[in-house]
């Protein structure tokens, strides 16, 4: 017997994958160089915003600070797969352990996902321990103090210049095939015990902790996990951009990943989902008005316009709190409801 | 340390205080009031610099300058709550922030697309660059001392209006309690507008200052104000306006000990530092320090 909570994650994964699959072997068929840019930096940034709901999701707590995950994924990555000959060249003080390092894809993947998970470990001990408005504040210092350290620890980060000589790992199908992990991880955290009891506590934190619910550490199990999808996130962005440096991590990358959260909706997996995909059009839309009307900023002020459009009609965002499976669910089932 | 130089650090430590206080002051009276962590406060700075740098390419005298641009940030205030929060009121804490966080990024793109997303400088008066000698070889600037006496002055007059003036009690009621207020005969509308013209003034005084340390104005100058702001804030209390007065203050010093005690490799993580330090006090005080924990 499947458990309830297993087959749930399975088919809500199975939806959106669907639809997603579709939109990849279009791109692979038809797509020119510049629309298959579009279509896998729009996988990428699936994956760094279901890091943003696998925690904000089901907490409630707004966090500003996750794209710093995002960097220690990136330079995790870069560190590991840029060639030596190249990191002894740009980075000559790095120590030779990591210097040496020449790793694939996968394992640099795989490490810059632990090594996100471990970072945000560190950082949640304290934050996680705060009162919510307090806490969501105190991301943002999160996302100073990483920028700060990226910006000046050139032994590592090579400071303000960035690093480059990233080689191009990542793929449409390693893209594809990463994010529908990160949907699944995403969506069997949601149904799961933790989170079933972190969404509660989301609803009225006093009621659940009454109810035996330790909100503390499930907001930290819960802080650790999207640290760990914002690793690997971090870790594919940078193996498909191939050079980066710290203002990649900073205030406007947290404005789009939220973006695409708010207008989709934060507390549903496929919020996320229709979010990403919602703003990636919009952005390439106004991005070519942009060019042609040659007026700055026009794309950001669209999309915060969309943001502010998105709150005053549905506060909860286009999808709104249920799953989409579960509202279409709901939908099929009823006319046998009414036969009875 | 010589007492001189601890002297000029106090002044620096105290001019600093008083700027972020008036931000984090103004921030935390709409926070008190409405629920809503204004992002967009940053903006207002940008607003009243902005005006500056208009006037100042239109020749206009410095006095002039100063007190149109305190005006523009309060009523630039006042509309933000206008049109962007009022259909939103008494919307979610997340909401609220997220609208403000949109808010503050089309303003910011409103300066880049009708002004210039460049730099630009702005010449301030001689006097801010003046500084009044001792004896020895040691002085103390004009401007750090200009600006902890404006600071003061303002939050003193701000604290006379919210003790004496029934328009002020009534604002300090609803930042305790805004239903009960309401029900005693304050309206809800003049208090939340208050609310933002005093906090749009706030920024715009202390937006002169900050224009005098850095003499240039871009779109995106708001966000370190508005971090400080924040910061300070949240280390007082997020919502108690006293506490974010004593939040901007221990921000300040703790930036102003760290400038003068870390050694120089390590001198371009002091933000990191001071952040790590503010973290440290909330891991010890979690309300913040002056907000007592109160049962939900």
């Amino acid at each position: 017997v499947i458990r309830p909570w297993l087959s749930e994650s399975i088919r809500g994964t199975a939806f959106l994958a669907v639809p997603l699959s579709v939109i990849a072997l279009i791109a692979n068929a038809t797509a020119t160089p510049a629309e298959l840019r579009t279509v896998v930096n729009f996988f990428v940034a699936l994956v760094l915003v279901l890091s943003i709901q696998s925690f904000s999701g089901n907490s409630g707590i707004v966090s500003f600070g996750h794209v710093a995950f995002m960097g220690v994924g990136a330079y995790t990555a870069a560190l590991l797969t840029i060639p030596p000959a190249i990191k002894s060249f740009i980075l000559p003080n790095l120590p030779s352990v990591i210097g040496d390092a020449h790793v694939g894809f996968v394992p640099a993947v795989l490490i810059a996902t632990a090594v996100g998970a471990f970072v945000a470990a560190l950082i949640g001990l304290p934050l996680t321990r705060m009162e919510e408005g307090a806490m969501a504040m105190a991301t943002i210092g999160v996302l100073v103090i990483f920028f700060v350290v990226f910006d000046n620890w050139d032994a590592v980060t090579r400071g303000s210049t960035g690093v480059f000589g990233i080689p191009r790992h990542t793929t449409l199908t390693s893209a594809v095939v990463l994010s529908l992990i990160a949907i699944f991880v995403c969506r069997l955290f949601r149904e799961s015990n933790t989170g079933l009891k972190l969404r509660a506590s989301r609803a009225d934190p006093v009621a659940a902790e009454a109810l035996g619910a330790n909100v503390v550490r499930l907001r930290y199990i819960a802080w650790i996990l999207s640290g760990a999808i914002m690793g690997m996130g971090g870790a594919i962005w940078a193996q498909y951009n191939l050079a980066f440096d710290p203002k990649q991590f900073f205030f406007t990358q947290t404005f789009n990943i939220l973006a695409m959260i708010v207008v989709g909706g934060l507390a549903s997996v496929s919020g996320a989902v229709i979010g990403a995909l919602t703003v990636t059009l919009t952005t390439e839309v106004m991005r070519r008005v942009e060019d042609n009307a040659g007026i700055p900023g026009l794309t950001q002020m669209a999309v915060a316009l969309l943001i502010l459009f998105v709150l005053y009609r549905r506060p909860d965002g286009l999808v709104g709190r249920s799953e989409v499976d579960d509202l279409l669910g709901r939908r099929l089932a009823w006319p046998r409801f009414a036969r009875r | 340390m010589s007492s001189q130089e601890a002297l000029q650090q106090l002044i620096n430590a105290l001019s600093l205080g008083s700027t972020y206080a008036l931000l984090a002051l103004g921030l935390a009276m709409v926070f008190s009031i409405l629920g809503l962590v204004n992002f967009a406060h940053g903006e207002l700075v940008t607003v009243a610099a902005y005006t500056i740098y208009i006037e100042n390419e239109y020749g206009l005298a410095f006095p002039v300058q100063v007190i149109s641009a305190v005006a523009a940030a309060s009523v630039a205030g006042v509309l933000m709550e206008r049109i962007a929060f009022r259909p939103l009121r008494g919307a979610s804490f997340v909401t609220l922030l997220f609208s403000s966080f949109a808010i503050s990024v089309i303003i910011q793109n409103l300066f880049l697309a009708l002004v210039s997303p460049r730099q630009k400088g702005v010449p301030m008066p001689n006097v801010f660059n003046d500084a009044i000698h001792f004896g020895g070889t040691y002085s103390i600037g004009w401007l750090p001392v200009i600006t902890t006496v404006t600071c003061l002055l303002s939050l003193v007059v701000l604290t006379l209006f919210l003790r004496r003036s029934v328009q002020g009690l009534g604002m300090l009621a609803a930042s305790q309690d805004f239903a009960v207020t309401r029900l005693m005969g304050i309206s809800a509308n003049r208090v939340i507008m208050a609310a933002f013209a005093i906090s749009g003034g706030l920024a715009g005084v202390a937006a002169i200052f900050i224009l005098a340390r850095r003499g240039t104005v871009e779109p995106t100058m708001g966000f370190n104000p508005v971090l400080k702001a924040v910061i300070s804030s949240v280390i007082g209390g997020l919502g108690s306006l006293s506490g974010a007065v004593v939040g901007g203050f221990v921000l300040a010093f703790i930036e102003v000990t760290l400038d003068a005690t870390l050694p120089i490799g390590a001198a371009p993580f002091r933000d990191a530092f001071a952040l790590l330090i503010v973290v440290a006090i909330l891991y010890f005080r979690p309300e913040g320090l002056l907000r007592r924990a109160v049962e939900r």
